[in-house]
């Protein structure tokens, strides 16, 4: 997967997720859970919802290689920093006081560090519980990557949506079924290494997180020992990206799949920006 | 050596010294520029069969490179100048019409570089561009002409086998196909634009729907009598069937709902 070229508004949130303003007093750690998802799934929204609750740990995605660089500029570690010497780090700092350590995982982020399947497996032996979040509308969680890498937008706030302009889109139809083929292979990875662990784990889906967070919250809460924690206090101030011109291009790509001579028509591959009214949520 | 086709399969003729032919001024030289399952080898045999056309077989197929070079130079490695002189001083027909089909794939193979296939392309006079408009049913048929099925069956129920196997019509391998395929017709515009020759496309479509009407195109297109192509018939046989459509729709179903397609750890 492509690494996310990072717009001002993704530089500076990532920063202040590595900041000392998120840490937490060193406690001993009694449970650490792992959030493994792919990208565009919703992770970054439970996350914050987990964040806020004050009870599940601060996670994130803190193998992203913006992180690990942004966590090394605030250690003075100009020269990098070894995985082994980050995690020391980020469980010192980020551990809620109830001793729930999180961590936010694409599995790919561990490739470069640890090369190997194996190794993979056996780094990940230290969690004791696992989320596993999957989107089952590929073509749709495609469409998302798509657009997060064409404008470098993978978040949004209220802020940000009022401060911006709807984005002009393009349908890459070789780079959507390329997108696509790689998050089924990657699913299939990370069913793999879930079933391989063998530690409790809870299966959840964007499709549910998206349509009724309440009840998605409840599951999670219930599987993290969090007791009852009032979905209302954790709403993350996230929105949801998706609008009308996701639906074209998706619908677009399935046309071109089915006719690529509809690809020859550079008016039929640009999306033109939808109102801002259109937008949902 | 052992042949590599079988004595009396379709390619076992066409690499044959039967295939040759006197050697003739070339007059005019065109590529059938192709992919794998866009029915170009039906498009090929009917330009043989009209006997004015050159004998555009698959000539950069590595098999077919092995049989025919094997035939006609034993003792020389293959490289693609001398087999390409060879080809073009026997494989003209009387007329002077030098006919040559390769997918952009094998070209690739052969060239190793895309410089040279770009000269590679240049080389010829026309072009014709056989491509398929719906990619996922190319996937589809690729997959399973590679999973154990055929690559065509002949009017004569003559059948190219690919090696033995299970076709794998899971969504995330049919995906990279039809991303491939995107690419290499992306790859293959650019080239034919850039070599400035004439071209002339060849949806598979077409010669699936109106045979006889899409040949005529194609002598028109090479200054030959379009009448020739009224007296065409498909020598061969359609192979798409009620699993090649079970497999796209499927496949459509499955990328809106990954669970459809879910595959046990």
């Amino acid at each position: 997967m492509n690494l996310p070229r990072a717009n001002p508004a993704t530089v500076a949130r990532i920063r202040e997720t590595m900041s000392s303003a998120l840490d937490w007093p060193a406690t001993p750690i009694r449970m650490r859970y792992l959030l493994l998802s792919q990208a565009r799934t919703g992770g970054t929204f439970l996350c914050e919802a987990l964040s806020r609750s004050g009870m599940a740990g601060v996670p994130s995605e803190y193998l992203n290689p913006a992180a690990i660089a942004a966590m090394a500029k605030r250690l003075g570690a100009s020269g990098g920093i070894a995985l082994p010497q980050l995690m020391q780090e980020l469980e010192g700092r980020r551990t809620t006081s109830n001793g729930v350590f999180g961590l936010h995982l694409h599995l790919e982020q561990l490739r470069k560090p640890l090369e190997t399947e194996e190794r993979i497996l056996r780094w990940l032996e230290r969690f004791d519980r696992i989320i596993l979040l999957v989107r089952r509308n590929k073509l749709a969680q495609a469409v998302s990557l798509d657009r997060a890498l064409q404008t470098k937008a993978w978040f949004q706030t209220a802020d940000l949506r009022e401060n911006s302009t709807a984005p002009s889109l393009v349908v890459r139809p070789a780079t959507l079924a390329a997108h696509i083929m790689r998050l089924f292979e990657q699913e299939t990875l990370m069913r793999r290494s879930v079933a391989a662990l063998g530690r409790p784990a809870l299966e959840i889906d964007y499709e549910s997180l998206d349509s009724d967070f309440a009840s998605l919250w409840s599951r999670v809460a219930e599987f993290l020992d969090l007791g009852p924690i009032p979905v209302a206090s954790v709403m993350p101030d996230l929105e949801r990206m998706r609008d009308a011109s996701n639906d074209v291009m998706a619908e677009r790509f399935i046309a071109i799949l089915r006719d690529s001579d509809l690809a020859r028509d550079p008016a039929f591959l640009r999306v033109a920006p939808t109102d801002k009214g259109e937008r949902n949520r | 050596m052992a042949n590599v086709f079988r004595p009396g399969s379709r390619f076992h003729f066409l690499a044959s010294a039967e295939c040759d032919q006197p050697a003739t001024d070339i007059r005019l030289s065109y590529l059938v520029f192709s992919q794998q399952r866009t029915g170009s080898t039906l498009l090929t045999e009917s330009l043989v069969e009209t006997g004015q056309a050159g004998i555009p077989a698959e000539y950069l197929n590595p098999d077919f490179v092995r049989e025919l070079w094997q035939r006609v130079e034993k003792e020389r490695r293959w490289s693609l100048k001398p087999y390409m002189d060879y080809l073009r001083r026997r494989r003209t027909t009387p007329n002077g019409v030098f006919g040559f089909k390769t997918h952009f794939s094998q070209l690739e193979w052969a060239t190793k570089d895309r410089e040279r296939s770009q000269a590679f392309v240049q080389r010829f006079d026309r072009i014709i561009f056989s491509y398929r408009r719906d990619k996922l049913a190319q996937a589809v048929s690729f997959a399973l002409a590679m999973g154990g099925g055929s690559w065509f069956v002949t009017r004569d129920r003559e059948k190219r086998d690919a090696p033995t196997g299970k076709a794998d019509l899971r969504p995330h391998r049919l995906l990279k196909a039809v991303a491939a395929f995107m690419e290499q017709e992306q790859a293959q515009r650019t080239m034919i634009a850039r070599s400035g020759r004439p071209m002339l496309e060849v949806p598979y479509e077409d010669l699936d729907s109106n045979f006889n009407k899409t040949m005529r195109n194609v002598m028109n297109f090479l200054d030959l009598p379009a009448a020739l192509a009224d007296g065409l018939e498909p020598s061969l046989r359609k192979l798409r069937d009620d699993t090649s459509a079970n497999a796209i729709e499927a496949t459509l179903r499955s990328l809106r709902d990954s669970d459809l397609a879910r595959e046990q750890p």
